[in-house]
């Protein structure tokens, strides 16, 4: 049984792998710090800003212009100032860069039709701010944070809806250059404000392999060294260190749970170890390192692991193949 | 109106002299003027405005009838489809001031709609539009002002039977049309998600816009019947704040706090209502009387404060009195009061 989920789990990953990664073989060196405003990334954009100010003619991201009003898919609608995100109610929203929000509304309804919606505003270090728009209502966990919340780039900063002048739930999203007291909206994709070409969301990994595939056998009360290998198919860098923000391998399933196979390298109880890079960029395959203590009595075992931003957002454990190691422990040396 | 010295100080990141604040006020309304002006070059004025006449609209189907149901609320008209086999669900965007007329549309939004005017004979004014967002009737209901789904700002001439362009915007409603044949209404950066929104007032004689309150992001405003303005205010942080401009200086009339939205004000400035959370509110000056009349959504008051119009969770519209009895609106309904710009 243990292997048969643990040949399925492999499959998976290979398969999320592949397909992701064919999505993004045109990935280009980063030109800014932005990552997409979401964490799933099945998600894409509808429409993109237009960047001529006239009515009638439109310019889209790709630098193609359109003579005409009319809204074409998956570039541009007229006189447009942000991204448009079509996603589920309720979705999580990320912070595209490192930042403070400076002002929210959360008094809408999660799909009230009207004038105004429910936003989130943020401002960031290189003067720029992020605008979030349409998000549910506050009562609906739309707005997460008020004034003066120090978030940290990927950091969720609310959920999706659909208020104010919206036909169909989506994250409206904008990118702000201040200039005195204006706030002149400019393209992150013609830009390429995004940390890779195409953006990217911030946390995604892909299972690429580990010392031993098959199942640990550890003697009770001795310790092995286990690796496993994933590659950063998200858009933020990986990091070794740093709190908030270090990325992580934790237990999970629950998540953070106290592990009876605590190695002495392991910082504490749940967290096994960092990767065993100081950085791994997008793209780039992280490996960690760390031991499983054949704590419990002798049998058969399973633990889990999942990658976590610390303080900020678990990744998705089923792109990671739903990470586990079948261990045995033992009475006699394997 | 222009935004006096103290009504200036009021704006929370304005701590200067009041003159440099003005400047900067007007700075922006000028950037503002060029950011609109820009897009002036290629916008035009809709295509198509036609005329129904009692009989054909009666043939077309389309036949509405206004009702005043002063035996409800003073003021309040309800729109309905005269045909009852047709159930084109209406949005009243607005009500002339002696309730004679009425502007809606299949529905408020960016994509083409068409506009109907209903006249006091049965007959129709249609208009081809991009989208509709707002509208609201010049006091003696001789034209329409109109923000289009573009958030272009249109004068439908009633009389004439022609429709211009007044300005392309971006703006926002709720409209108003003074005496003088200005717009009230709000200069926004995008129509579809207005992060920011400056009260002003348009000149259509001279094109002018003159910002009238410096607040950053105000969701209404209304004029009052004693001359003053009653301005709807986002705060930092989601708060909501109605302020009293008078030639003279502004006041607070009530801090709504967090949370509270869709504000209405009656004309008198005695009583307001709002919704928090899917219910709704009645107060006074100052939160005096604060009183929760239940669920809904979108209030208006009614110009005596006895009474609140409200959407209800099943998209129909019902009338709320003071005491919580309940009244059913078969159509559309809306106050036809609005305050000083009554005739």
């Amino acid at each position: 049984m243990t292997r048969m989920l643990r040949a399925a789990r492999l499959l998976a990953a290979s398969l999320l792998a592949g397909g992701l990664w064919l999505a993004t073989a045109a990935a280009v060196a980063a030109t800014d710090d932005y990552t997409l405003p979401f964490y799933d990334p099945n998600v894409s954009m509808s429409y993109g800003m237009d960047r001529d100010p006239r009515a009638g003619v439109q310019l889209d991201y790709t630098g193609t212009r359109w003579w005409d009003s009319a809204p074409h898919w998956g570039r541009v609608y007229d006189n447009h100032t942000g991204l448009d995100f079509p996603m589920a109610l309720r979705s999580d929203v990320a912070a595209a860069k490192s930042g403070i929000v400076i002002d929210v509304e959360g008094g809408f309804g999660t799909q009230q039709f009207g004038n105004f919606g429910n936003f989130v505003r943020m401002s960031h270090a290189d003067g720029r701010h992020t605008l979030y728009y349409h998000l549910a209502s506050a009562a609906e966990g739309g707005i997460l944070h008020g004034p003066g919340k120090t978030l940290i780039a990927g950091a969720m900063v609310g959920r999706s809806g659909c208020s104010g002048l919206c036909w169909g739930a989506h994250l409206h999203f904008e990118v702000l250059r201040i200039d005195g007291q204006l706030s002149i909206p400019i393209d992150p994709m013609a830009l390429r404000l995004w940390t890779t070409w195409p953006g990217r969301v911030p946390f995604l990994a892909a299972y690429v392999r580990e010392s031993n595939a098959g199942t640990e056998v550890v003697k009770r009360g001795a310790t092995i060294t286990h690796w496993v290998e994933f590659r950063n198919i998200g858009g933020r860098t990986w990091r070794n260190t740093g709190s908030p923000g270090r990325i992580a391998l934790l237990t999970w399933d629950p998540p953070a749970h106290a592990s009876p196979f605590q190695a002495a390298d392991w910082s504490d109880a749940a967290n096994a170890t960092t990767a065993d890079q100081a950085a791994v960029a997008p793209d780039g395959v992280g490996r960690f390192t760390f031991g499983i203590r054949g704590g419990p009595p002798p049998g058969s075992y399973v633990e889990t692991f999942n990658l976590v931003s610390i303080s900020t957002r678990w990744f998705d454990h089923d792109r990671l193949g739903g990470f586990y190691i079948p261990i045995v422990v033992s009475s006699f040396d394997p | 109106m222009s935004v006096s010295v103290r009504a200036m100080a009021r704006h929370p990141s304005g701590s200067g002299p009041a003159a440099l604040r003005i400047a900067m006020v007007s700075l922006l309304v000028l950037s503002l003027l060029a950011a609109l002006a820009i897009t002036t070059t290629s916008a035009g004025p809709p295509d198509a405005l036609d005329r129904l006449g009692p009989a054909e609209a009666r043939a077309a189907g389309s036949e509405v009838v206004l009702l005043a149901r002063d035996d409800l609320a003073p003021g309040l008209v309800e729109v309905r489809m005269a045909s009852a086999s047709a159930s084109v669900p209406l949005e009243l965007l607005a009500v002339a001031a002696d309730g004679s007329r009425a502007a809606f549309a299949p529905r408020r939004g960016l994509d083409p709609t068409r506009l109907t005017i209903a006249q006091p004979d049965g007959g129709q004014t249609l208009v081809d539009l991009e989208g509709v967002v707002g509208a609201a009737f010049a006091p003696d209901a001789s034209t329409l002002a109109v923000v289009d789904g573009s958030g272009a700002l249109l004068s439908v001439d009633l009389v004439a039977g022609s429709v211009s362009t007044l300005a392309p915007g971006p703006f926002l409603g709720p409209l108003e049309v003074t005496g003088d044949g200005a717009v009230m209404l709000l200069a926004v950066p995008s129509v579809e998600a207005p992060f920011e929104s400056r009260l002003v007032r348009f000149e259509p004689t001279s094109g002018a816009l003159t910002a009238l309150a410096p607040d950053g992001l105000v969701y209404g405003a209304r004029s009052l019947d004693d001359g003053s303005l009653a301005v709807v205010v986002h705060q930092t942080g989601g708060g909501t704040l109605v302020r009293r401009l008078t030639a003279s200086g502004a006041s607070v009339l009530a801090d709504l706090g967090v949370g509270a939205v869709n504000v209405s004000v009656a004309p008198d400035g005695r009583s307001l209502a709002f919704e928090r959370a899917g219910e709704v509110f009645l107060t006074a000056p100052g939160m005096a009387n604060l009183r929760r009349l239940g669920s809904g959504s979108a209030p208006q008051v009614a110009p005596d404060g006895r009474s609140v119009l409200v959407r209800t969770s099943e998209g129909g519209l019902e009338l709320i009195a003071v005491d919580g009895g309940r009244t059913p609106i078969a159509g559309a309904a809306a106050f036809a009061a609005c305050g000083r710009c009554r005739p």
